[in-house]
């Protein structure tokens, strides 16, 4: 347990040690502060200011969900894979009392963790700027709201899995970053040109928490796209937690 | 004395037809094993094999008596290592790439980071970041990072690369006074007999992936031979042939 910890604290030092992530952090706060500062502006004009301020906090997590967040963690998993394979620093690692299992799952959870912090950080800020600048808004959408950032962690796991997965394949960040991007933007588009795509492609679901909201989908919809997911998730973990236990370093 | 690593018809070739094949030796309490050879016999391979970087085809490693395919946690609870390169996170400071080190060792004390340092002769750089230490400075902290656990078994790829004169000099009466005094044992490897000759007690030479020759120091090397002529005769004569023999043979 103790090799998991370490490795995890190491991992999610790495992460917060880089640049990136504090502006990823500093951008999930400056989002919601620039809708409410925007739609205060147009809203006085047209006279819906309170209507769209309460849209502020779902607006900002689509934003980060469809946008900040992915491109934030495919950065991260290159930096933890192929970054650390072709930094040499990868080994500093695994010559410790740690299994490499264990190194993985702490990598994965350090993903995790980052892409908690960002939402966290996100949802507060847009409650926050839409409590001084709107009239209160009434529970049911306060639970809404809270319900939406919390769940989008399920497919943004998904994603960072998937994220790994690629970079797996890589000895460099840039071709792993680089190939998960392109494989993002394939996946978006694709269900433009061929709908049904998007029931199984797991990138569709970075807005999953829309049928959470409101009146929202029914329980078979939720159930059925979770466990795409959820086996999504398990597919890519098992296939790239195997390619690292295979790997020379 | 007790064996703290013991490796067992260890193979592990790769896809141009190069690796090492069936290396077997042991290491014991205070030992300082010279693992020589060319550029390219193998001895980074057969490192990164026994630490764990490398999954060997076939054969066995055992450190303090657990294997390594299977109690790896438990194996390299006691191991130090500098494998191919001293690299450090160029992001962080020293200390706090030692203090990421440190993290998998719960027991160890707190004073620990810094009697590295000091026995490393990095305390006075330890704040700065180690994209700004020179190849000897970074040299010297994979070394320290290596000592932090207070290992019992200490593993060095070229620990001399980069090392100025007096570094090297350093690092030698460090390697010497850690395995007298504390009986820790060392397996270093290098292309530089010169290097390691003054400390080494056990010799393993490496040549295309053999191991041809093992053993201690005084039992292989004639009092007459230098080292750089025994390694010479061993890569020459290839594996197998008895030195003592020839060498009886030519004195009579």
């Amino acid at each position: 347990m103790n090799a998991l910890l370490a490795s995890w604290r190491n991992e999610v030092e790495k992460l917060w040690l880089r640049k990136r992530t504090k502006a990823v952090l500093a951008l999930a706060v400056l989002i919601p502060v620039m809708f409410t500062l925007g739609i205060g502006f147009l809203g006085r004009a047209l006279g819906l200011s309170a209507a769209l301020g309460r849209q502020v906090s779902l607006i900002t997590l689509n934003v980060v969900t469809g946008f900040l967040l992915p491109l934030y963690l495919f950065m991260a998993a290159a930096d933890l894979f192929p970054g650390e394979t072709s930094a040499r620093t990868m080994k500093l690692m695994l010559v410790r009392p740690v299994t490499r299992a264990k190194l993985f799952a702490a990598k994965v959870l350090a993903l995790g963790t980052a892409a908690a912090a960002i939402l966290a950080a996100a949802g507060i800020a847009s409650a926050v700027s839409g409590l001084l600048s709107f009239s209160a808004s009434p529970v049911h959408e306060w639970t809404d709201s809270l319900i939406a950032y919390t769940v989008s962690i399920v497919p943004l796991a998904a994603l960072s899995l998937i994220a790994v997965w690629i970079a797996m394949f890589f000895a460099n960040s840039a071709a792993a970053l680089g190939s998960m991007i392109l494989v993002y933007a394939a996946a978006k588009l694709l269900p433009v040109m061929f709908p049904a795509f998007a029931i199984w492609s797991p990138f569709s679901y970075t807005d999953w928490h829309t049928l959470w909201v409101g009146a929202g989908a029914g329980t078979d919809k939720l159930l059925q796209s979770f466990f795409i997911l959820i086996a999504y998730s398990m597919m890519a973990y098992v296939s790239s937690v195997t390619r690292f236990e295979r790997k020379s370093y | 004395m007790e064996t703290l690593l013991e490796v067992q018809g260890v193979s592990k070739r790769f896809g141009n037809g190069r690796g090492i094949g069936q290396v077997s030796f042991d290491v014991k309490a205070g030992d300082i094993v010279g693992l020589f050879g060319q550029n390219g016999a193998g001895k980074t391979t057969l490192l990164k094999t026994i630490t764990g970087l490398c999954r060997p085809d076939e054969g066995r490693i055992r450190m303090f008596g657990c294997d390594l395919n299977t109690h790896y946690e438990q194996a390299m609870s006691r191991v130090g290592c500098v494998i191919e390169a001293a690299d450090a996170y160029d992001y962080m400071t020293g200390k706090r790439n030692l203090r990421q080190a440190a993290r998998y060792y719960p027991g160890l004390p707190a004073s620990r980071i810094e009697e590295v340092l000091e026995m490393t002769g990095l305390a006075s750089y330890q704040n700065e970041r180690a994209k700004h230490y020179s190849l000897g400075m970074k040299q010297r902290l994979a070394l320290a990072a290596a000592l932090l656990p207070e290992p019992r078994l200490v593993i060095l790829d070229e620990p001399t690369n980069g090392l100025d004169i007096e570094g090297m000099v350093e690092l030698r009466q460090t390697i010497a006074r850690l395995a007298r005094e504390e009986g820790i044992a060392f397996l270093i490897s290098s292309h530089m007999l010169s290097h390691l000759e003054p400390i080494v007690t056990s010799i393993g030479i490496l040549h295309r992936g053999e191991l041809v020759r093992f053993g201690r120091r005084f039992e292989l090397v004639p009092p007459d031979m230098t080292l750089e002529d025994y390694y010479l005769d061993a890569i020459q004569s290839g594996k197998g042939e008895d030195l003592h023999e020839r060498t009886a043979g030519k004195l009579a």
